[in-house]
């Protein structure tokens, strides 16, 4: 149970962000904080893939995909969900260990730590990505379908 | 009169894409709907280009070319205001109604208010403490990251007042949420995560709307727009790298390492 705490962390923070960025609606808060914790429980959930990179791709396909969904019902951009939902896989942690390790004229640290974070931003941006033109080509396939008679 | 017409619904479009692009629309989103509710208009003819910081529309109607273009400066990022004025698109295409009261629907929707300051602060703090806790920080830790994100809030919302640029405003907000745990350290206090901290604060400096939205215009293949902001991305990611560095660097120099 300890290990999926984070979870419920990612929630709140997501809340915070909600208020952050101005979301009104309770239910659009409520669903893009699922989204958030979504997102790390999916992360978790793979710890037996070896490689973070695919970690990553993957949590963030799904919280693309719950992103989408959530848009499509409810009449809304998937932004608002896609925004707060990435942000527990969003490598700040990263960032801070590369730049930790730089002040401490550790070279080598820096570049492993700097090319790990640039890859995982890689892969949530290659996330997005797919699902994003996915639900695109559905979209334009429907349109055209409807435009026959 | 059409031409009076025709200028009422240029003047309309143009301000409701400027309203998305500054409440952190997609760019695709902000010509796509500018082009349907033209079109919904009767204005088959229509042109509109737009990247994050300009909108170009124009409208070819009887014998004649109108045109208008709007420069876009501060982007507000404000959620709930998007999804309104997406709603009010849809309902524009759907409906048609007098270019006056979509207007009127477009200022009411511009001129909600935001939430009250203290509660946008405490969401600052609170970002930043539970993504502390997130991280694998302590309670304490997270008290201190609170703290941090309120400064982060107050320096942040003070510099934009002042017209400071993104870069600089980042740089001075990180710098001055990694003094507090880095002088608290300095101070001897025991057994707090200075890193926990820092990050679990940063991320509220990190430009969420901006790097999802980067991806999702380029899949739409529109990659000037996807180049300005993955500027605008990269920027702000090495003003907080620098905003990190500056303090360690600092009382390294004038303290010793710890």
């Amino acid at each position: 149970m300890e290990r999926y705490l984070p979870c419920l962390y990612a929630f709140l923070a997501c809340a915070g962000f909600s208020i952050v960025f101005e979301i009104k609606k309770p239910l659009f808060i409520f669903l893009s904080c699922v989204t958030g914790a979504i997102s790390w429980l999916v992360y978790l959930l793979l710890g037996g893939l070896e490689s973070e990179v695919v970690r990553y791709f993957l949590a963030t396909i799904v919280v693309s995909l719950l992103s989408e969904l959530f848009a499509r019902i409810l009449k809304a951009p998937a932004t608002i969900f896609l925004v707060i939902g990435i942000v527990p896989l969003v490598p700040g942690g990263g960032l801070y260990y590369a730049m930790d390790a730089l002040i401490n004229a550790d070279y080598i640290l820096f570049a492993q730590k700097g090319v790990e974070t640039a890859a995982c931003a890689g892969a949530i941006a290659a996330g997005v990505s797919v699902v994003t033109s996915i639900v695109r080509m559905a979209a334009t396939k429907r349109a055209s379908r409807q435009q026959k008679p | 009169m059409h031409s009076k017409q025709v200028e009422l619904c240029l003047n309309f479009c143009c301000e409701l894409g400027r309203q998305l692009i500054r409440n952190g629309a997609e760019i695709y989103r902000v010509e796509e709907s500018a082009n349907r509710m033209l079109a919904a208009y009767g204005y088959q003819e229509a042109e509109v280009f737009a990247v994050p910081s300009c909108i170009i529309m124009s409208i070819h109607y009887g014998e004649r070319n109108y045109t208008k273009s709007v420069r876009v400066k501060t982007s507000a990022n404000n959620l709930d205001k998007l999804d309104r004025l997406n709603a009010l698109c849809r309902r524009v295409c759907a409906e048609t109604p007098e270019i006056g009261t979509a207007l009127a629907e477009l200022k009411a929707i511009v001129g909600r208010p935001a939430y009250p300051v203290w509660l946008s602060y405490f969401g600052h703090g609170c970002v930043a403490a539970f993504f502390t806790l997130f991280w694998g920080g302590h309670f304490l830790d997270a008290m201190i990251a609170f703290l941090c994100g309120l400064i982060v809030k107050a320096a942040v919302g003070y510099m934009a007042r002042l017209n400071a640029n993104v870069f600089f405003i980042n740089v001075c907000a990180s710098m001055l949420l990694v003094m507090v745990p880095v002088a608290l350290t300095y101070a001897g206090c025991t057994g707090i995560h200075t890193d926990k901290i820092i990050i679990g604060a940063i991320m509220l400096l990190v430009p969420g709307i901006a790097i999802t939205n980067v991806m999702r215009d380029v899949i739409i293949g529109d990659f000037m727009t996807a180049i300005s902001k993955l500027a605008e991305v990269l920027i702000v990611a090495m003003a907080i790298a620098v905003g990190i560095a500056i303090p360690f660097g600092l009382a390294r120099a004038l303290f010793g390492g710890i």
